[in-house]
């Protein structure tokens, strides 16, 4: 037998071009369905994974899918907003823990997410380097935005202005980084995570100053008592321990936005009781749960594979008709090297088996190609079929 | 050594209606017999008889007390394999082979011949003896004209047969390589004290030969 796979190896070797490309046809014939179908299927499960660990999602009514990824995948800033009331009407029924998140800013390309601590802990997200944020100003990092922005525990970063020449509109505001998150491969490790409160700053809610006494005029407009603050009032874009004090926030907490609620049900029955409830919102508020909004549009985007698992089998099929001809022209042509083999005292066994062990190398070969190319769209297009369908 | 009564063959595929008959003929052990003629007179088909490459459609042939023509297909492989040493017209080399693996190559395809390390030291000095040891990693593709008949030749004699069937070998060689290549055969032959069939057209080389067979006058 040894000898078979020598001489088949020292024929495949002679003609390695050919074989090669022989090797690539059949790798790739067989790679990119199974390729295709295991990067829709991680695609499919990374998405249900996520919609699985969040029961159910609040926010104002529309569209339940908008909310729905924005909540999970924060890949839409612009979605709709609503309330901290929303967060209160949940509390208030004691049927659900309440997790706000508010997803409308970003920092250096990444998503700035608003939330409290719980959201944090119900995640699961620890920090692995440095420590937890504890006040206003103060941020973590996702593994994924640590990696990608070289950033560590200590560092700063500013977060993106909405509109440049909204000169009323939010500053930038420069963050601390206190520490970095563990890797949980899902959307928390592409976020930047601030307290809700730090959210609601750069959002100009809430704002820290020099003391209005310094600044204060008279209106040369008015008469009385009128007073009003110069421009030359500073207003401060880094949260330090000196200004700390200095912030503060105006108007009614309650009516602070927010992109969504994720609303962890005590039980069942408390989940059913919540969705009720919200049945009488309809109006001004929506109820969903993720696994059925990410299911159903699953489902419809998916369809797509049926068509084209239709045409990768017309595809394969043409290509191994092609890769016969090719096999069975290849014999014809070697028909003076059968015919040496025989006078040489080979039996057409040994033949059949030499032609058989040179078709098992190139298939081995194109299997382990194979095995490589859908190894390398696992690890490298996992999350293309993610953000294909986010996009 | 060989004997041959009544034989006849024809190939079925040939229209000309050719066919070899050569009523009785013998050789020795040890002769050293040239084959000559006309082309298409059966010089090669003659070889092929022998060796059992075809089976004769009537008459026998006996070569080394074996009948070969009795023989079925298996028993003449290994017979030729084991017995006999096959130079070819054409050289029969395979191009995806080095030099080295052409000469092993029948003890790759044929389970009759084991391939040991006593074979690989008798090719090394079967090759120095040829001139060819230098050029035994070599593709064949890179060899002369001359080299690659020198590992046919080498191929053949390899094994030991006790008769060696040469077909043409020094075809397309200029006289004085024909001379050497013929100095290489006869070297090989005497070492192995085996019989050596050649056929040839050249007729500059057949007085080195103990007898002559001439072709034309079988027709």
């Amino acid at each position: 037998m040894h000898h078979d796979i020598y001489l088949a190896w020292r024929y495949l070797y002679h003609h390695r071009v050919r074989s090669l490309i022989l090797v690539i046809c059949l790798s790739l014939m067989g790679a990119m369905p199974l390729g295709v179908h295991e990067v829709m299927n991680q695609g499919k499960r990374a998405m249900l994974d996520r919609a699985l660990q969040t029961p159910l999602i609040a926010g104002r009514v529309g569209s339940g899918v908008d909310l729905t990824l924005n909540a999970l995948y924060f890949n839409n800033p612009n979605a709709p907003r609503t309330t901290m009331a929303e967060v209160d009407r949940i509390e208030s029924t004691g049927w659900a823990l309440a997790l706000p998140i508010y997803s409308r800013y970003s920092a250096q390309g990444f998503p700035l997410i608003g939330v409290t601590l719980d959201y944090l802990e119900y995640r699961r997200l620890a920090v692995t380097q440095g420590e937890m944020m504890t006040t206003l100003g103060e941020c973590v990092l996702g593994a994924e935005v640590a990696a990608a922005l070289g950033l560590e525990p200590g560092a700063t970063l500013m977060t993106t202005p909405g509109n440049l020449f909204d000169l009323a509109g939010m500053y930038p505001l420069k963050l601390h980084v206190t520490g970095v998150l563990g890797k949980q491969n899902s959307p928390d490790d592409g976020a930047i995570f601030v307290d809700l409160k730090t959210a609601w700053i750069i959002e100009g809610l809430g704002h820290g100053h020099e003391a209005a006494a310094k600044s204060v005029v008279k209106d040369p407009t008015k008469s009385g008592n009128t007073q009003m603050m110069d421009a030359g009032l500073v207003t401060y874009t880094e949260i330090t321990p000196e200004n700390l004090e200095s912030f503060h926030f105006h108007g009614d907490p309650a009516t602070y936005p927010i992109s969504a609620v994720i609303a962890v049900p005590n039980d069942h029955r408390a989940e059913v009781l919540l969705r009720g409830r919200y049945l009488n919102y309809e109006k001004d508020a929506q109820l969903v749960a993720p696994l059925s909004i990410c299911e159903n549009l699953l489902d419809n985007i998916f369809r797509i594979r049926e068509l084209f698992d239709g045409v990768l089998g017309l595809v394969g099929l043409s290509t191994l008709l092609a890769l016969s001809l090719v096999f069975s022209l290849s014999l014809r042509m070697r028909r003076g090297e059968m015919r040496t083999l025989f006078l040489l005292g080979s039996s057409r066994f040994t033949m059949f088996r030499l032609v058989i062990a040179e078709s098992l190398m190139l298939a081995l070969s194109s299997l382990c190609l194979g095995g490589v190319l859908i190894w390398m769209a696992r690890h490298w297009l996992s999350g293309v079929m993610l953000r294909w369908v986010l996009a | 050594m060989i004997r041959i009564e009544n034989l006849a063959f024809r190939y079925p595929a040939r229209d000309s209606g050719f066919t070899l008959r050569i009523a009785d003929f013998q050789m020795r052990t040890g002769e050293r017999l040239a084959v000559i003629g006309p082309s298409g007179t059966g010089k090669t088909t003659l070889l092929r008889l022998i060796a059992g490459i075809a089976p004769p459609d009537r008459g026998a042939i006996w070569v080394d007390g074996r009948a070969v023509h009795a023989m079925n297909d298996t028993a003449r492989r290994n017979f030729r394999i084991t017995r006999l040493g096959f130079v070819f017209q054409d050289l029969q080399l395979l191009d995806y082979l080095n030099m080295a693996d052409n000469i092993l190559h029948p003890y790759r395809i044929n389970p009759a011949l084991r391939l040991s390390k006593t074979v690989r030291q008798r090719l090394e000095r079967l090759a120095e003896e040829l001139g060819i040891r230098d050029k035994l990693t070599k593709p064949v593709t890179s060899l002369s004209q001359g080299e690659r008949q020198r590992a046919a030749i080498c191929r053949a004699v390899l094994p030991s047969p006790a008769l060696i069937l040469a077909d043409e070998p020094t075809a397309s060689l200029d006289p004085e390589n024909k001379q050497k290549i013929l100095d290489v055969l006869f070297r090989a032959v005497e070492s192995h004290n085996a019989s050596l069939i050649t056929v040839t057209h050249d007729h500059d080389l057949i007085a080195r030969f103990d007898r002559v067979l001439d072709f034309s006058t079988f027709r």
